[in-house]
């Protein structure tokens, strides 16, 4: 072979290799940033976290933080909560909640806080924000956006709902913690059925929570099947049904103007139940699909179920009408686990 | 950029006249391509260069068209063959097979090349020859030491608080040799990446990335009568490294993870007449990993091997060959998740029978192996290779064979998951190759098939939130890998030598069991369809200058293949000068690296920033008291 030949090669090959290379440019554009909003968790320790915004209309989806900031949001977003004129976006594994414009989604703020899950206000100056790896719930001041003070629980904290100016706050322990949300003090604690996962507020001074029982993990069987517990004014259970099944999750909404709960042991079946604790199915999602997140929508007395798939592709967010009549499915983003409608 | 490459590889020419290449280097010439010594039949060797410092999987992502997957220098790293994943490559260390028992990999990182002698790369070697996991091809890793009285060593420094100490000394009396090996292996690892989780996409330092590793190595041999000879080998690792949190996350966990690692080997070689060989083997591996997270409880996990092999081979005639052995590997492991222990036992019979026609010159081998495991039988791995010298410069290869992998122990047993109804993996493969040899020029051109039934994966289970380890698809991985060199004799003492490797790779589902049919047709995900490498050296006198460039193609980071999650190719070009030093008998080497010399901004993983341009200044010896 001829060297002149040879060294072109070299060159051709080296010159190919380099041209591969690909600048990746992220621009801003203006978006009417109304719609449907999907809180994608991402997957764990991969910072692919995002805020998707689905257009109904223009059945359009895409990432609505990185489109607005030319930012990636972080690892595990965990939920959303619209706050006056602003959304607090909590971002668990990055310990720190977004927060952005409702009008344009820019950030407007960033707060640092250790591990948090969700926030709740609690006033106009004041809200919660939970704590997966802290025995603590942080108060939010609303005006400055950051930490004003730390409230010990002396248990992790999930998810929280507000009755009657006091705050009841799920911790992994099978325990409800009460918060009184004026005075910010530790009033009481209520013990759960096993596998406490949700909390939702029905009205008329009580709550519900889905407990969803013992699952051995060894072999994945259930040793006690889940329930649900009507929890009053005076911090008692008032009533609790036993389910039929028990799982490792599950997700629950309460729809006021049927009066029913509809929830989910995270396989493919939706129940709903009435408060005297008739449970009867109100849909099977196609197969292959299972529930990840419920939510309501009363604007449009809709069902919005999220599917997270295999963690490691576009989940879906399906949609059902309260007769439960499949009428929209659009894939989201990792991990979908609960939307928020802004329209 | 571009344009510079061009002018220095090209104004490489005026020095370039045809002569001989004088054996000046430490740095030890090697054969990219090689004919002789495969593990398999039918299949290409590739041979890494070796005396290379830094780990295995430091040298395989310099200098192989394997996809390297790790998160950062120094953490976890595995590597993707043929587009099938870590746990479908067997590690073979001197004969014995590494990968563990718990999770069916092994951390590429956690091998120094210091206590190598050999290391090569066989694409396509199979079950038959090598034993459970080998689906996509195998790693072959030998000590092979010339026996004479030495010391050597080697001392590195380099950017982020790189340093790198190892040294040696062998003594030969009589028919004992003695060897040993030390070393050190350190790094901060605070290299700087952009953080574009922040607007102003800031210059950041790496945090909690620190890598320290001790060795011990004691190799010894004995000969008598010409007929026995007993080899013993022993390396002890001691690694503890920090675990650096994925960008946009919190730096609070602080993880960290210790290594305890521990290879034993003594092989008693029989040379019952010159056409037959009794070869008996008793190994015995372990492994401690301990992990730490500030919010998780310390995660404890242990697991230990012991192999028993016997090899009888014997030339049964001018034509035919005969190797048979049985093993036996018991391996047993304590986790978090099955504390009390498990344990099991792998027994294996192989036989292979090679014809070798005089002329023209055929070779035609039939192998298999067939196991035992927990009563049950593995699948047969039959394995049938050929090899046809078509002419003087071209060898035409070509091996079919059936392979297996059993579940790893996490996959079986782990509490909340673990799926014992686990089914193992089912390989089978179909591959030709051509070998072109013309004086100083090598082509080797493979062209492979894989299908792969039962693959192992972790998936939601009846629920969302419920995972399991399941017999989840079926996929098929089909293309091409290139291998070229080419040595261009200068002068008297200097040559140029160029070397290559490539590999294109379309592997993808086609079948994933259960109602959702989606990721069917899809690429597996850090999957690049595209890797290769390039390499010129010119050695002159006692210098050599080098430069290389390895391409990474694009590959999703999703199972769905989706376009947002595509993570972009990028070439990352290596510059290194070196010069020899000679005393007499004291023999040794100078060499500064420049690394990613074009300062790319690149990632294997997504969100996990690589180094930008960085250096390194290693100093090797070789004192050789035989030398004359």
């Amino acid at each position: 072979m001829n060297i002149n030949k040879l060294s072109c090669f070299v060159a051709v090959i080296l010159i190919t290799f380099a041209s591969c290379e690909k600048d990746e440019n992220i621009t801003i554009e203006t978006e009417n940033y109304k719609g449907v909003f999907v809180v994608n968790e991402g997957g764990f320790a991969k910072s692919n976290g995002s805020i998707g915004l689905y257009k109904p209309g223009e059945k359009k989806y895409f990432d609505a933080f990185k489109k607005a900031n030319a930012l990636p949001l972080g690892d595990v977003v965990q939920s959303m909560s619209l706050i006056g004129t602003n959304y607090y976006i909590v971002v668990n594994n990055s310990n720190k909640i977004e927060v952005v414009s409702r009008n344009d989604f820019k950030s407007v703020s960033t707060i640092s806080t250790p591990s948090p899950r969700y926030v709740l206000d609690v006033s106009y100056t004041k809200a919660y924000v939970s704590n997966f790896y802290n025995n603590s719930i942080k108060v939010l001041d609303l005006n400055t956006n950051s930490i004003s003070k730390s409230i010990e629980i002396y248990h992790n904290s999930d998810q929280m709902a507000l009755m009657n100016k006091k705050v009841y706050i799920t911790t992994f322990d099978n325990k409800l913690m009460v918060l009184n949300s004026v005075n910010d003090a530790l009033v009481d604690s209520i013990v759960t059925a096993p596998g406490l996962s949700k909390i939702v507020n029905i009205g008329a001074s009580r709550l519900a929570v889905l407990c969803t029982g013992v699952v051995d993990w060894n072999n994945g069987s259930v040793i006690e099947n889940g329930k649900i517990q009507i929890i009053n004014l005076g911090n008692v259970v008032e009533s609790s049904f036993n389910l039929s099944s028990g799982s490792y999750g599950g997700s629950m909404v309460y729809v006021s103007n049927t009066g029913l709960l509809y929830f989910s042991l995270g396989n493919d079946k939706i129940y709903k139940m009435d408060l005297s604790g008739v449970v009867t199915e109100f849909v099977t999602l196609d197969a292959g699909r299972n529930v990840y997140g419920l939510t309501y929508n009363a604007a449009n007395s809709s069902l919005y179920v999220t599917d997270a798939g295999d963690f490691n592709s576009a989940g879906k967010v399906i949609v059902y009408d309260l007769s439960g009549n499949k009428t929209l499915e659009f894939d989201a983003g990792i991990a979908p686990n609960a939307v928020l409608i802004n329209e | 950029m571009k344009a510079l490459l061009l002018i220095l590889t090209v104004s490489l020419s005026p020095f370039l006249h045809a002569a001989k290449e004088g054996d000046t280097s430490i740095w030890r010439s090697f054969e990219l391509i090689a004919s002789k010594g495969n593990v398999n039949s039918g299949s290409v060797k590739i041979n890494l260069p070796s005396a290379q410092d830094g780990s295995l999987a430091d040298v395989l992502n310099k200098n192989s068209a394997l996809f390297i997957k790790y998160y950062s220098p120094g953490s976890l790293a595995s590597t993707s063959m043929r587009g099938m994943g870590a746990q479908h490559t067997a590690i073979l260390w001197n004969g014995i097979n590494l990968q563990s028992c718990m999770n069916s990999i092994l951390d590429l990182n956690l091998l120094p090349m210091f206590f190598l002698d050999k290391a090569s790369i066989e694409t396509g070697a199979n079950a038959a020859a090598c034993g459970n996991g080998a689906i996509a091809g195998a790693i072959i890793l030998n000590n092979e030491s010339k026996e004479n009285s030495k010391t050597y060593g080697e001392i590195g420094i380099g950017s982020f608080g790189q340093l790198n100490m190892g040294l040696g000394a062998g003594v030969k009396l009589k028919k004992l040799f003695l060897n040993t090996r030390l070393l050190k292996r350190q790094t901060q690892n605070d290299f700087e990446y952009y953080n574009f989780f922040k607007s102003d996409k800031p210059l950041e330092r790496m945090q909690n990335n620190q890598f320290n590793q001790l060795g011990f190595m004691q190799e010894a041999s004995l000969s008598f009568k010409n007929k026995h000879t007993l080899y013993f080998n022993y390396w002890y690792l001691e690694t503890k490294r920090q675990l650096p949190s994925v960008m946009g996350s919190s730096l609070l966990a602080k993880e960290h993870q210790d290594d305890y690692n521990t290879l034993l080997l003594l092989k008693h070689e029989y040379k019952i007449n010159p056409k037959t060989s009794l070869i008996n083997k008793i190994a015995y591996t372990s492994e401690n990993i301990n992990y730490f997270n500030a919010f998780y409880p310390d995660a404890y996990n242990a697991a230990k091997s012991i192999v028993a092999e016997s090899e009888f081979k014997s030339q049964l005639n001018r034509s035919l060959e005969l190797i048979t052995s049985i093993n036996n590997t018991f391996q047993k492991a304590w986790t978090d998740g099955y504390r009390p222990g498990i344990d099991r036992n792998l027994s294996s019979l192989f036989a292979k029978l090679t014809w070798t026609a005089k002329s023209p010159k055929l070779k035609i081998s039939f192998a298999d192996r067939q196991m035992f495991y927990d009563s049950k039988l593995a699948p047969m791995t039959p394995d049938l290779g050929i090899e046809f010298q078509a002419s003087k410069s071209i060898k035409l290869k070509s091996n079919a064979a059936y392979s297996f992998r059993l579940p790893s122990f996490n996959d079986l047993y782990w509490q909340g998951g673990g799926n014992v109804n686990l089914l193992p993996e089912k390989g089978k493969k179909i591959e030709a190759s051509i070998e072109y040899k013309l004086k100083s020029f090598k082509l080797g051109l493979t062209g492979f098939f894989h299908h792969v039934d039962n693959w192992i994966m972790w998936i939601p289970s009846g629920g969302a939130a419920s995972w399991k380890a399941s017999n989840a698809k079926e996929i098929e991985s089909k293309g091409f890998e290139l291998a070229t060199e080419y040595k261009y004799l200068i002068s008297p003492n200097s040559f140029l030598k160029f070397y290559g490797r490539y590999q294109f790779v379309v592997s993808v589902n086609t079948d994933v069991y259960g109602a959702d049919k989606s990721l069917v047709g899809k690429q597996l995900f850090y999957t690049p369809k595209q890797t290769g490498i390039a390499n010129v050296q010119y050695l002159f006198g006692k210098n050599r200058i080098s430069l290389s460039s390895t391409l990474t193609g694009s590959r999703y980071s999703t199972a769905d293949n989706n376009a947002d999650a595509l993570l972009k190719a990028y070439a990352l070009y290596n510059f290194s000068l070196a010069r020899d030093l000679y005393y007499k008998s004291f023999k040794s080497s100078i060499e500064f690296t420049v690394s990613n010399l074009m300062n790319t901004n690149y990632y294997v993983f997504e969100n996990r920033p690589m180094p930008l341009r960085n250096y390194q200044l290693t100093f090797k010896f070789n004192i050789n008291y035989e030398h004359k």
